[in-house]
């Protein structure tokens, strides 16, 4: 195996170098198999900066570890940018939904470890502009309420109850969440306008008699007998794809 | 209501537990989320252990009203409004440790404010507050829904009570709303 070295000033000039170079792919125009290039090569360049975080985990270097954090989450975010593109392409509008949002979750980790000195709220523009242009837009999102126990922390493995992290930080190049708790019933379901998380969306939705895809607005079926003053609509109620938070 | 509203709410709460209440003198005490127990025991806001080790790490003198272990049940609500604990506050730890308080309510709003770094408004919180007098016997319950800055300002509230139970020994029991 060889060793490789590489400073913290190289590898973020290597990540902000492969980010402004798949920037040139994130418009709707461009060959999908040049962005899915851009995706792979994205994918590479995390995965060596992800490497060199655990090299940093290793020597205990805190700093250092949560600046590969930060680099590691922006590359994220630009590579689901760029997937948000080809699942347009593919005519899968829900999917290219999530994978915005999901990128801006990637740029809100990335601001919480480390100080944002790669323009983070700069690209976070650039990906409000392109929700508002491509996306209708929610009024509203599904929201639940749930009765839960236990849980395990990212950062240690050990039970949430036991630990010190708190949730949502960053340490050693690791952000804290709780997972894995026990769903023991839900309470309820709500419509909300600000939700905890946004890929919970209306997908369906009941308009004078017919049931409309939200995002495409194409009829989906005719309803037999609608109801007076009911309309019916069909949701994301959770969504279970994780972030990469190690 | 938008984030950038702020509205508290107090009304005369019931008695403390007096052991409760002792332990409050020298603690911030994280209640559950309802006065009754359910089957399996307490149910707490799924941010109460959160909020527990963030004033443990501050130095505040916090501890759950019972033990909160990997079997608690746990309410988890997905708005985008941050659900706190109900903090627990007696007159005693205002007075005798007034900085305390602050520093609790201060690193409860930081944290928040950190944790959703994309909100072009400040984020929305609701968390309540029972004040109670050392021995339990009046206690008056704030319900604080708005803005994670507009946290702070509760210190100076729970302040205006203290003073009140100095002055007066306390309040008779008559239920009032303020908005603010």
């Amino acid at each position: 195996m060889v060793e490789e070295t590489a400073t913290l000033p190289e590898l973020t000039r290597e990540a902000i170098a492969a980010v402004n170079e798949a920037a040139r792919f994130c418009y709707l125009v461009r060959d999908a198999d040049l962005q899915q290039e851009q995706v792979d090569c994205l994918l590479r360049v995390k995965d060596r900066v992800k490497g060199f975080k655990y090299g940093a985990v290793a020597a205990g270097h805190e700093g250092t570890a949560n600046k590969l954090f930060q680099l590691q989450c922006r590359l994220n975010a630009q590579r689901l940018f760029l997937r948000m593109w080809l699942a347009l392409k593919r005519n899968e509008p829900f999917q290219a939904w999530d994978e915005l949002v999901e990128a801006q979750e990637y740029v809100a980790m990335a601001l919480r470890a480390a100080v944002d000195d790669i323009q983070l709220e700069e690209f976070l523009e650039q990906l409000q502009r392109a929700e508002a242009v491509i996306f209708p837009g929610f009024a509203y999102y599904q929201s639940w309420s749930v009765l839960m126990r236990g849980g395990t922390c990212t950062v240690c493995g050990r039970p949430f109850a036991d630990c010190d992290h708190i949730e949502g930080r960053v340490y050693l190049g690791r952000m804290c969440v709780r997972v894995n708790p026990d769903l023991i019933s839900c309470d309820h379901i709500a419509l909300v306008k600000d939700p905890r998380d946004r890929r919970c969306v209306i997908t369906e939705i009941e308009v004078d008699g017919r049931v409309r895809d939200y995002m495409t607005w194409r009829v989906v079926r005719e309803v037999a007998q609608p109801a007076e003053g009911v309309a019916t609509y069909t949701a994301c109620l959770f969504s279970n794809r994780l972030p990469e938070v190690d | 209501m938008s984030s950038e509203e702020k509205r508290i709410t107090t009304w005369e709460h019931g008695p403390i537990d007096p052991e409760l209440a002792a332990r409050a003198a020298t603690r911030v005490i994280l209640l559950p989320e309802s006065a009754e127990e359910s089957a399996n025991g307490a149910v707490y806001v799924d941010s109460t252990q959160t909020v527990g080790k963030l004033l443990a790490c501050g130095s505040v003198p916090v501890e759950s009203a019972t033990p909160i272990t990997s079997s608690t049940l746990l309410t988890e609500n997905r708005s985008a409004v941050w659900v706190g604990p109900c903090l627990l506050i007696s007159s005693l730890l205002l007075t005798q440790n007034p900085g305390a308080v602050a520093l609790a309510l201060n690193l409860i709003g930081g944290y928040i404010t950190d944790l959703y770094p994309l909100r072009r408004q400040t984020p929305s919180v609701s968390l309540s507050i029972v004040y109670t007098s050392d021995d339990g016997t009046r206690s008056r319950k704030l319900k604080y829904n708005g803005p994670a800055s507009g946290l702070s300002s509760l210190a100076s509230i729970l302040t205006e009570l203290a003073a009140e139970e100095v002055q007066h020994g306390g309040r008779d029991s008559h239920a009032s709303g303020a908005d603010s």
